[in-house]
């Protein structure tokens, strides 16, 4: 029997292998246990690993069932609820809640024969750029140890770069997917707000929130695309997107292949504050974008300026509302309520089980939404929301808004946490899309040193197929894809 | 600054330790003033955007389908007593009952 | 002192007779199942859940509103209305309110009472719709002796539709009077079974002399309310009249000992932290199908009424009675199909039949009789072959067993007497059995019932007593003209 190795191979070239070879799947998904095995002490990607045996036996069978994903593994972020499976959203308050129930795309995920590998580490309830506030601990970035993946889906990023998993869902609100795709060298995508449901994915800013994919390159997200998109009669924001084709499409791109004459457009108010550095990447970047055909404007958009402070009152005020239910003695951390006066009770477990970057975003929420602050901040961030849509819609209809993923390298653990003002100017670029609802991808643009630099690209809504098929024309051109660090 | 920690805390049902409040009470201070940039904003004619779906929530037929059962519930809550979750008793604290 | 007392009422309902609960596929009755088995990740709030809504609640709260002529609002808005308490599991209640980017379903409209003074418009301040909390049950009866709370989960997310009205009640009787039409109504559209428990809750607001406000929470029943409020009158008066001062607070009624008492639990300090709920993006409510709404409308009960008074000659008291529950005034009009004479249909149904379903609990599940079977039991009245008094005993075996009267008259010869041949036997018996009685009955003609009853006793009332009398008193010689009877 041949031996390949299929090891940091993309997933449409996995599939070729190891469709109708339950042997080729089995040593793979040895292989993957083997790497976790060595690497998970230090990278720290998973909160939850699943026993090998389960895993494998679970592949094998949807593999012989002639499943269209055949066993893969995917890695899940420990926000999306998976059934019998612990998700703790990084929260000591939810250390040991195993629902009873699976979030709508790892439903249909497992139908199509994706098999969950493990549940990914994360900053606590999705709070955070670094993976730095879980209460298991950071992860580590695998292109330099020393330095944070990103957040807040770090575990799944590092899971993918670090070939731990080929594929991984994780969570984006305001740039909790790309960012970490960003500082990984890894494809994030998350989609135009509706398109995924969000039934199971635990809430941190509902009208933001959206589960996204990380992955080896553009195609394998339009691959995974086909088997999680539609309207979900348990998600009430849910929309319906049609995707059926399109992944051949994103498959058979290639060198050759003319591309779509796509303008590119930077706002100038995106880049402000952006390192030299990341500066230079994304520019020789687009550089090469536009010796390939593409157009690339600047434009001015003031309003950009408050996307952040807009964002975070937005977010803050809805993860109050969000968290409210947790210290309930139903799940999730308890102690015996007897004889303790409910207020007493809650506070103690609330208490005991946030973190404080979570605390700290829950009271000031709670603050936000009080009467008599409602019109002063709330009120106002929504009309900031408008006018920034209104503005950037007319863009996105005749092009693409381009700009560094994130405005710095990766920083070192322990470096961005501690001013909480410097740590959310991280998510300076990455807010707009969330705000507007619109769909945005994170390719890799190159390096600085051996750090990755990310090149995001912004989609209008409804318009992520184009999107990711220009993602994909940016990763062949530029030429960076499906990288893999030296660990 | 007119809100104080306690009032804070009662919102957000949340109680700190006294480092944890000296902590926070520096950063509040810093991130409303961030938040207060939006107050440069011209925004007089403008209606708040709720939410990015227009077409409204999607609802639902008035049918039945199944729930999940009181094992769950059983295996997961702290304690059960004749199928009913206990809880913590529902008289206010006599400690906090002095607040305002 | 002259006391003017000002009331408002808050009025939840609970959409009992919706299928599934407001948010979620759990079935809105919950009233049979086990605790905590009529739940799911939706409406135990558990992390990743969401809300979708039901189609059919909102249909019926926009015909209610119609109903009431309200003003609808141009889009259905829920928002988020927070409390920490164990009944509500996700720290936050979906309801409606009044504010910037939020409005309930409906605003204003009335509802005519008939009031202390005559008729009196009582107007609406908005209706909404919300989900109910879980159910909190004390393993000692009460909340303050007990060490711990006991939580039943199935009643969460249960449809509700609340009712607000402004202050313009001015008595117990008239609070009462407005919440039995309200009930009535929401009988008739469909909404509410209001005999089932829990069905509704009513929150009164009452202040005396433009004194503090002060608020009766969750009475559960329509006489409770009168009496509750007539009792905080009194409470009210008294403490005034001793130059005492009426405190703002909120206080429950205890329906064993008759008070009302202030509430122990933790007031929320109105810092409920409205605002539209993210999860549901306001759903537009176009004139076309609001037109199609009002359509589909069942028919009023008060149009009802109006119109059985005169299609049917009834008068106002019966056909507010026959409509008083949508159920009796449908099994009215399905036995006047069959049976021709409403008076005495509707005469029937008021009295005994209402009285057999009242004495055993109110609810009309219990009917098992069928419409034919009213129309077999009057048909064979006007042929005279059986008696009324037959016919009152046997008709709780109608009702509950839902036996055809025909067969049990059959069954049993109940088919009254009226061979002359037997009755003279019949009438000589009694008279040869009761010396002293017929001594009485020739000194005072009354006393001849006496007979007249052994007659019915021996035949098990089915000897027509009309003739019986008549044959007795033949006999002894009385005359058919002394007063009788």
């Amino acid at each position: 029997m041949r031996s390949v190795n299929l090891i940091n191979r993309p997933i449409h070239e996995v599939l070729e292998y190891i469709r109708g070879s339950p042997e080729l799947l089995i040593e793979y998904l040895y292989r993957l246990y083997e790497r976790i095995e060595r690497y998970e002490k230090i990278l720290r990607g998973f909160i939850t690993i699943r026993p090998s045996e389960e895993v494998i036996r679970e592949a094998v069978e949807a593999n012989r069932e002639g499943k269209a994903l055949a066993g893969i593994p995917i890695a899940v972020k420990d926000n999306i609820s998976t059934a019998g499976l612990r998700t703790t959203c990084g929260s000591a308050i939810l250390k040991d809640y195993i629902p009873p129930y699976d979030a709508t795309v790892v439903e249909r995920l497992k139908r199509a024969g994706s098999v969950v590998i493990g549940k990914t580490n994360m900053d606590e309830f999705a709070m955070g750029s670094t993976t730095e506030t879980s209460f298991f601990g950071p992860s580590r970035n695998p292109w330099d140890l020393s330095r944070v993946p990103g957040g807040s889906s770090g575990g799944s990023a590092v899971a993918v770069s670090a070939y731990l998993s080929p594929a991984s869902l994780g969570s984006d609100t305001g740039g909790s997917v790309r960012n970490p795709a960003a500082y990984t060298a890894t494809f994030g995508y998350k989609p135009t707000y509706g398109v995924l449901s969000r039934y199971g994915l635990i809430a941190y800013a509902s009208s933001l929130d959206q589960i996204g994919l990380i992955t080896r390159d553009s195609v394998d997200a339009a691959l995974l695309l086909e088997y999680i998109v539609g309207e979900d009669p348990m998600d009430p924001t849910s929309l319906d997107l049609k995707v059926s084709g399109f992944y051949r499409i994103a498959l058979n791109m290639g060198e050759k292949t003319d591309f779509p004459n796509a303008s590119l457009i930077a706002i100038k108010e995106m880049w402000e504050g952006v390192e030299g550095d990341i500066y230079k990447v994304v520019m020789s970047a687009i550089d090469k974008l536009v010796s390939s055909g593409f157009s690339y404007d600047e434009v001015s958009v003031p309003e950009i300026r408050y996307a952040l402070p807009a964002y975070y009152v937005l977010a803050f005020a809805e993860a109050s509302s969000n968290l409210a239910r947790y210290g309930i003695p139903i799940y999730g951390l308890k102690e015996d309520p007897m004889n303790l006066p409910w207020d007493e009770y809650y506070s103690k477990v609330r208490s005991m089980g946030f973190g404080r970057e979570v605390k700290r975003r829950i009271m000031l929420g709670s603050y936000i939404l009080s009467a008599g602050y409602y019109e002063q901040y709330y009120l106002k961030a929504l009309k900031v929301r408008r006018v920034l849509r209104d503005k950037l819609l007319p863009f996105l209809r005749r092009g693409y808004i381009v700009s560094p993923t994130m405005p710095v390298k990766p920083p070192r653990l322990g470096e961005a946490i501690e001013d909480p003002i410097k740590l959310y100017a991280m998510d300076i670029e990455t807010v707009v899309p969330n705000l507007i609802g619109s769909p945005a991808i994170s390719v890799v643009a190159g390096f600085t040193g051996s750090l990755p630099v990310g090149l995001q690209i912004i989609g209008p809504p409804m318009g992520d197929k184009d999107l990711i098929l220009i993602g994909r024309a940016a990763e062949i051109i530029i030429g960076y894809y499906n990288m893999s660090p030296q660990i | 600054m007119d809100i104080t920690i306690e009032r804070l805390e009662r919102l957000a049902m949340l109680r700190l330790g006294g480092d944890e409040r000296n902590a926070l009470a520096k950063d509040i201070a810093k991130i409303l003033d961030f938040f207060r940039q939006l107050d440069e904003v011209e925004l007089e004619n403008v209606e708040p955007l709720f939410h990015v779906i227009e077409k409204g929530a999607t609802v639902r037929e008035d049918m039945t389908r199944p729930g999940i059962s009181r094992e769950w519930v059983e295996g997961s809550a702290y304690r059960v007593v004749d199928g009913y979750i206990v809880g913590p008793r529902t008289i206010v604290g006599e400690e906090r009952e002095s607040h305002q | 002192m002259k006391l003017k007392a000002v009331i408002g009422l808050e009025i939840h309902i609970q959409v009992n007779r919706a299928k599934s609960k407001m948010f979620c596929g759990c079935p809105a009755n919950y009233r049979d199942a086990p605790p905590n088995t009529n739940i799911c990740p939706v409406c135990l709030g558990l992390p990743g859940s969401l809300p979708v809504p039901n189609k059919e609640v909102i249909r019926k709260a926009v015909m209610l509103s119609l109903a009431l002529g309200s003003r609808l609002n141009n889009h259905v808005v829920f928002v988020r209305k927070h409390y920490f308490y164990p009944d509500l599991p996700k720290g936050y209640q979906i309801s409606q309110h009044r504010g910037p980017g939020m409005a309930p379903i409906a605003v204003g409209g009335s509802l005519e009472i008939e009031g202390d003074l005559g008729a009196k418009i009582v107007r609406i301040r908005r209706i909404g719709v919300e989900e109910d909390p879980a159910r909190i049950t004390y393993p000692y009866g009460d909340p303050v002796k007990s060490p711990y709370s006991l939580i039943d989960y199935n009643r969460s997310g249960v449809p509700l539709i609340e009712v607000v009205t402004e202050p313009d009640l001015s008595s117990g009787k008239e609070a009462r009077s407005f919440v039995e039409k309200l009930l009535t109504l929401v009988d008739h559209l469909g909404i509410c079974d209001p005999d089932l428990e829990g069905a509704f809750r009513v929150d009164v607001n009452i202040s005396i002399n433009g004194g503090e406000r002060v608020e009766i929470k969750n009475i559960g029943s329509i006489r409770d309310i009168e009496k509750a409020i007539n009792y905080e009158v009194i409470r009210q008066s008294a403490l005034l009249m001793g130059g005492g001062v009426v405190k703002r607070e909120t206080r429950h009624w205890d329906p064993i000992k008759g008070v009302t008492i202030v509430s122990r639990h933790k007031e929320f300090e109105e810092e409920y932290r409205y605002f539209p709920d993210p999860d549901l993006p306001a759903t537009p409510l176009s004139k076309e199908m609001i037109e199609e709404i009002r359509i589909s409308m069942p028919e009023l009960p008060w149009h009802r009424a109006e119109r059985y008074v005169k299609s049917y000659g009834l008068s106002q008291y019966t056909a507010k009675v026959l409509v008083s529950r949508k159920v009796l005034s449908e099994f009215f009009e399905e036995t006047i199909k069959i049976y021709s004479d409403a008076s005495k249909v509707a005469d029937l149904l008021i009295n005994d039949f209402l009285g057999i379903v009242n004495s055993r609990g109110r609810s009309f599940n219990i009917v098992k009789a069928r419409p034919q079977h009213i129309a077999k039991l009057l048909t064979m009245l006007d042929r005279g072959i059986i008696s009324i008094k037959i016919a009152k005993m046997i008709l709780e075996r109608v009702v509950i067993n839902g036996e055809d009267p025909e067969e049990i008259v059959m069954r049993e010869g109940l088919i009254v007497i009226s061979d002359e041949a037997e009755l003279e036997a019949l009438a000589e018996r009694v008279i040869r059995e009761n010396p002293k009685a017929v001594e009485d009955a020739k000194k005072n003609p009354k006393a001849i019932n006496y007979l007249v009853g052994q007659v019915m006793k021996l035949t098990r009332g089915k000897a027509d007593p009309q003739k019986i009398s008549y044959i007795i008193r033949k006999k002894l010689g009385i005359s058919a003209n002394s007063s009788l009877q």
